[in-house]
């Protein structure tokens, strides 16, 4: 287990964006993580947290095996072009990506298809393609070559052509053009400076690159995936909605370990679907799965009673509830109302009765997974302090009343967490005198509220935002989708925080970037928000002994590290 | 006998239809969110749900003919229709696809077997307990097995199948280490113990209901027969009293439940629904309950209406299987 | 006169008490597991009613005790994994159960019985295509049509109640229909007829309190299933959502009324014991008693149905044994 814990990786410096992209260019493998993982150069001091000690005693990896993990909910189809159920946690392993985000710090990334960047300016992303990057053996009738410049293209145009795609409002809203000149160099052009470019090139979300076979032969991939990633094929007939998928090893992957074995070790990665929590714990208990993502602190702790030698890591999960209102009816379009809203919800207390103290921390604008974009604790402190008595005294001012009725939207939900942050949400709100009307919805009906913003207040399910973007869009008038749907913000009550939310997309140098997202969020914070993230919670994923030179610190989203994985059951 | 079975038949396809239109509608007219919302999710804009209604078909009217009561002239003929597209794709078997674009006839092929698999293994459960404990507690009436075996019944009716099969799973597990399989259907074929050790507790925990039911009609049902004259004469031309209780007794006391059994089939299918969520059977119940929730209303309507075939047919079949055990019933 | 009155009245009055008791202790001797029902429905009543003065701690407040506690003296049924008392929620969920389960089998009952009459008076093609939708329905899995149902309809008291009804029309309607049928031929009722009645008077005045008796029976022996099905709604995650203010006398808001504030302990958080059944799967460490508790309730409470419903069948009309 990694003795490092998660505070410490966020309390050292912030790695610049360009620094380790340029570390990444010059190892030998093009892998900013390659060198880390080996244990090797110091590359790993300023790197992300990828120890990975093998802890077998007898002899070093073993090749063959196969690591079965679960997933919660439903796959849909395997067309990375428009799939964001539970897919998404496979294509990277299936395809290549221009570049790989880490998914504990987002402005780390690793090369993956591309091994150089230029950025000749603030809208030109010039990629060079690594040569090699080899295509599985498969049965589809797709020739084992390389990946060059003209799948990237198509893929692109691909996104062009359909606005189901993940992409397609990136596409639409800022990509200019992709121009291919050569087949190992891609060009990418923003419209305008945008700071969050290669987070949507390099989310695994609708941006791992298929061979252009697929379209061009006109191949069934919603049921069938090969591609040049670390487990490249797909089992044929492995694939079903309602059950799993088994990706097999690519034996022509590019890369290899540091001891120069091939990579990767494990013969075959298996997802399985299990919805209910209940039958996913027991079938880790009981050994049916290698790899359990626990619910909290208290739970690791209860399942290391049993499997007493497990590995644990950790991940801040980029999770959260919200409570939002409409700034635009009444009584929200009241700052005085809003900021009581504010004072009137003790994050720490849900904190503290859903995941403890451990397991997460309260929110402010931006979630504290998002590290630096984040505000620290005590400005928030500051910021959005506890306080009912000041919530009163705030409603006091703007009505006359002791306390003032509202009415909250919610849906009917068993995910996880929304259960138990209601109770609390209702208790804290009545304290702080807010009467509430409930009004509680089907999850579809409630969907299709939120998204037509015909609710007062709304206690909004899991909102997950792996960059300070969304998050911050939730204050303009426009909301999260830019053409208000699902919420609007102050933007619309305050033109000056509408243009510091405007402005804060074009900052593309990394550290101007996160100065004017702080800035920002204090200045909302002045007006009182309309949209509060309650709290943010960690997720602890529990491997069984025998999976080992599991990436820790990177939990079970370090798809990129399965390379080098390994089974080893001492049989 | 033929001419009933047609007659049967045409009717049971005008309650197909009458139940294809009225759950059509009942989807359609609830408050809140299609498919397509669903499947927009959170990150839905304008642009992207207009293409996702498209590819579903959702932007089409709902009928090929809609009657327009205010202005002249009433009837007016859509081209493409929901409805129509709907009853295409269930006559050519392709079953169009589900909320997320997955082929729902892919869906099925994978998940009838297991319901089908469950239901069976509950249905031998049923019969296999339902029966005996019925006729033990009708022999020997009034004494202390049948008081067991009656109470037992009381019990099954009472106890939420869905409760037994929590503790089913949290009981083993905490105090013996031991689960079933969970994380995937096990074909019998690949591995018949493991399948068994999977089939056999929901089908256990889903046969609680029916067993009770087989039994106490098993046992009313002999009860009614043991009184009747043959039996009479059987005892009183000195057969021993195992030979009239089975060979007199039991053949004609089973006519009922043979059939009853028969519609135990409909009813379990509901509670297939709760032990596949708690066993993480990946079946057509837990499928109908995904479904439900997300308004998938291809998945609702198609299940739907294959239900009620097999419960329209299942009802013909017991019919003529009544008549033929009993040659007392004509049906014209 | 008046001493002659008062002689009456005794007479009338105690002649139907004596006998009730004589009913009683009938029941209790011939059919003690209906008497085992009915102390379980008033033991049950009288938790729901009673629900805020029993409960030792409120259904919501979190932190009542330690999180995940085994039963003890302070807790009798434990506390799950927000600390609530497990005790105070299963007290509380009595309500949500009577209230559904009688509300909708008294639903059910009424709109069935009644169709059932029309169906089995008016004979011919109306009759046929009520019975053949009959037929179906039955047949049809409930708890499909009830998940279809609840889903169409949405989230509340209300609507769980119409569609637990719905679900308990289509067999009463089927039993009524029969006993119309056998009754429609009566003596009394071509009597009546050939007296001139009118239809609706015939349909009143001589079936109707006929085929009540029967109807009550039938809503008696329903209960069970109307509480299980709510509780399995609510396993799903599909029945009432948890917290939300919940009054016993939530039907006086139809009448535009509000609870009367003496009754206010009417009122409450709404609390279901299928909910609960259905977070404990959930907890961990392993908690069996938090499982365990709501799930017995809702077995004593459906037993208790039952067996009274069985008795009451007994006593009132033995000739519906094996029918019902």
């Amino acid at each position: 287990m990694s003795t490092k814990s998660y505070w410490q990786r966020f309390e050292r410096q912030r790695i610049s964006r360009r620094r380790v992209l340029a570390a990444g260019g010059v190892g030998a493998a093009g892998l900013a993580i390659a060198a880390a993982c080996g244990g090797g150069d110091g590359g790993g001091d300023n790197g992300p947290d990828a120890t990975a000690v093998p802890t077998g005693t007898n002899g070093g990896p073993k090749y063959g095996g196969r690591y079965v993990y679960h997933i919660e909910g439903d796959w849909g189809t395997i067309d990375p072009l428009t799939s964001v159920g539970f897919a998404p946690g496979i294509f990277p392993r299936i395809y290549s990506a221009l570049l790989d985000r880490s998914r504990i710090q987002s402005d780390v990334f690793y090369f993956d298809l591309a091994e150089e960047l230029e950025q000749p300016d603030a809208e030109t992303y010039l990629f060079k393609l690594r040569q090699g990057v080899k295509i599985a053996p498969n049965t589809l009738g797709i020739e084992e070559r390389d990946m060059d410049a003209a799948d990237v293209k198509s893929w692109f145009d691909r996104i062009d052509g359909d606005e189901r795609a993940v992409l397609s409002p990136f596409a639409k809203q800022n990509l200019e053009s992709v121009t291919v000149t050569d087949p190992q160099t891609v060009t990418l052009m923003t419209n305008k400076p945008y700071a969050y470019t290669l987070f949507r090139i390099g989310a695994p979300l609708g941006s791992t690159i298929p061979p252009r076979e697929f379209f061009e032969q006109g191949l069934d991939i919603e049921a069938q995936g090969v591609g040049a990633g670390p487990f490249g094929t797909i089992k044929a007939g492995s694939f079903s909605e309602s059950g799993g998928i088994v990706a097999q090893r690519n034996p022509n992957y590019y890369r290899t370990a540091d001891n120069g074995d091939q990579l990767p070790y494990l013969d075959e990665i298996e997802a399985v679907r299990i919805s209910d929590r209940q039958p996913r714990r027991v079938s880790f208990l009981d050994g049916q799965i290698d790899s359990y993502t626990a619910e909290d602190r208290a739970e690791v702790d209860g399942l290391l009673d049993d499997v007493s030698d497990a590995l644990v890591t950790e991940t801040a999960n980029n999770t959260y509830i919200a409570f939002n209102m409409h700034p635009e009816k009444a009584p929200w379009n009241d700052e005085k109302i809003r900021k009581a809203a504010g004072h009137a919800l003790n994050r720490q207390e849900f904190v503290d009765l859903i995941v403890g103290p451990e397991g997460g921390r309260p929110n402010g604008l931006v979630h504290w997974p998002l590290g630096d974009f984040a505000l620290s604790p005590e400005e928030l402190e500051e910021l959005q302090p506890y306080d009912p008595a000041r919530s009163r005294e705030l409603i006091k001012e703007a009505t006359g009343e002791d306390s003032i009725d509202i009415k909250v939207m919610y849906p009917v939900s068993d995910i996880q967490f929304h259960d138990k942050h209601l109770p609390i949400f209702l208790s804290q709100m009545a304290e702080a005198g807010f009467n509430i009307e409930e009004d509680v919805r089907d999850f579809g009906n409630w969907l299709v509220n939120y998204q037509n913003l015909e609710y007062d207040a709304s206690l909004s399910l899991n909102q997950v935002y792996e960059t300070a973007e969304i998050p911050l869009d939730w204050h303009s008038v426009n909301g999260p989708q830019g053409d208000r749907n699902f919420g609007t913000g102050i933007g619309g009550l305050y033109p000056e925080i509408e243009a510091a939310i405007a402005d804060t997309k074009t900052k593309t140098d990394p550290d101007e970037h996160i100065a004017a997202v702080l800035e920002t969020q204090r200045m909302i914070y002045e007006k009182g928000p309309s949209f509060l993230p309650i709290m943010s919670w960690t997720a602890f994923t529990l491997y069984h002994s025998y999976v080992k030179n599991v990436p820790t610190g990177l939990g079970a989203t370090g798809l990129y590290l399965w390379n080098e994985a390994y089974i080893d059951k001492g049989e | 006998m033929q001419r009933y079975i047609i007659r049967r038949l045409i009717q049971g396809g005008i309650i197909l239809f009458v139940l294809s239109v009225v759950v059509f509608l009942l989807l359609r007219i609830a408050p809140g969110g299609d498919p397509a919302a669903f499947r927009c999710g959170f990150t839905c804009t304008d642009d992207k749900i207009a293409a996702i209604r498209k590819e579903m078909g959702l932007d089409n009217p709902y009928f090929p003919v809609s009657v327009d009561l205010t202005d002249p002239p009433f009837v007016s003929f859509n081209g493409e229709s929901q409805y129509w597209r709907w009853v295409r794709e269930l006559f050519n078997g392709s079953l169009g696809r589900d909320w997320n674009g997955a082929p729902v006839a892919d869906e099925l092929q994978n998940r009838l077997p297991v319901t089908v698999e469950l239901l069976i293994i509950t249905l031998l459960v049923t019969i296999a307990v339902g029966v005996p404990f019925g006729i033990v507690s009708a022999v020997y009436r009034n004494s202390p097995a049948d008081y067991g075996a009656r109470f037992g019944a009381i019990l099954g009716l009472a106890v939420p199948n869905f409760w037994v099969a929590t503790l089913v799973i949290l009981i083993p597990i905490q105090y013996w280490d031991y689960a079933p399989p969970l994380t995937k259907t096990i074909a019998f074929f690949d591995s018949p113990w493991d399948n068994l050790r999977q089939f056999v507790p929901p089908a256990i925990v889903l046969a609680a209901v029916s067993a009770a039911g087989v039994m106490r009609l098993t046992r009313s049902s002999m009860l009614e027969v043991m009184r009747q004259d043959y039996i009479r004469t059987a005892r009183s031309k000195g057969l021993r009293e195992r030979i009239v209780v089975i060979r007199h007794a039991l053949k004609n006391s089973m006519i009922p439940v043979v059939t009853i059994i028969g519609l135990q089939v409909a009813a379990l299918l509901g509670g297939a629904v709760i032990v596949e969520s708690v066993f993480n059977l990946q079946g057509v119940g837990i499928y109908f309950l995904g479904a439900l929730v997300r308004k998938d209303y291809q998945v609702v309507q198609t299940l739907t209406v294959y239900i009620g075939a097999v419960v329209v047919l299942l009802n013909l079949g017991v019919d003529i299987l009544y008549a033929w055990l009993d040659p007392r019933i004509r049906y014209s | 006169m008046s001493a002659i009155d008062a002689g009456d009245v005794a007479v009338a009055g105690l002649a139907p008490r004596t006998s009730r008791w004589i009913m009683a202790g009938r029941l209790a001797r011939d059919n003690p597991l209906a008497l085992f029902g009915l102390l379980v429905v008033i033991v049950l009543a009288v938790c729901a009613v009673f629900a805020p003065l029993i409960a030792p701690y409120g259904p919501l407040d979190f932190g009542a005790g330690t999180k995940n506690l085994d039963p003890t003296w302070k807790h009798p049924f434990g506390t799950e994994d927000l600390g609530r008392d497990m005790f105070s929620r299963v007290v509380f969920g009595a309500r949500i159960s009577l209230i559904v389960g009688f509300s909708s089998v008294i639903f059910g009952t009424v709109v069935g019985t009644g169709l059932g009459i029309f169906s089995g008076y008016s004979g011919g093609t109306i009759d046929s295509i009520i019975q053949r939708t009959v037929d179906t329905a039955i047949a049809f899995p409930a708890l499909l049509i009830l998940l279809i149902l609840r889903q169409v309809m949405g989230p509340s008291v209300e609507t769980l109640i119409v569609a637990v009804g719905i679900a308990i029309i289509f067999p009463v309607t089927r039993i009524i229909r029969g006993a119309v049928l056998s009754e429609k031929n009566n003596q009394y009722v071509e009597a009546a007829r050939a007296l001139g009645a009118s239809t609706p008077r015939i349909l009143f005045f001589h079936i109707a309190p006929n085929v009540a008796a029967l109807a009550i029976i039938i809503a008696t022996t329903l209960l069970g299933t109307a509480i299980l099905a709510e509780a399995a709604l609510a396993f799903l995650g599909l029945g009432i959502p948890e917290g939300t203010d919940f009054s016993m006398l939530f039907f006086l808001s139809f009448v535009g009324l509000d609870t009367p504030s003496w009754l206010g302990f009417l009122e409450g958080p709404a609390v279901t014991w299928g909910k609960d059944v259905s977070a404990a799967r959930n907890s961990f460490p392993v908690h069996i008693w938090w499982a365990f508790f709501p799930g017995l309730a809702i077995t004593l409470t459906v037993l208790g149905f039952n067996l009274l419903g069985d008795g009451l069948r007994d006593i009132l009309d033995p000739r519906l044994r094996g029918r019902l």
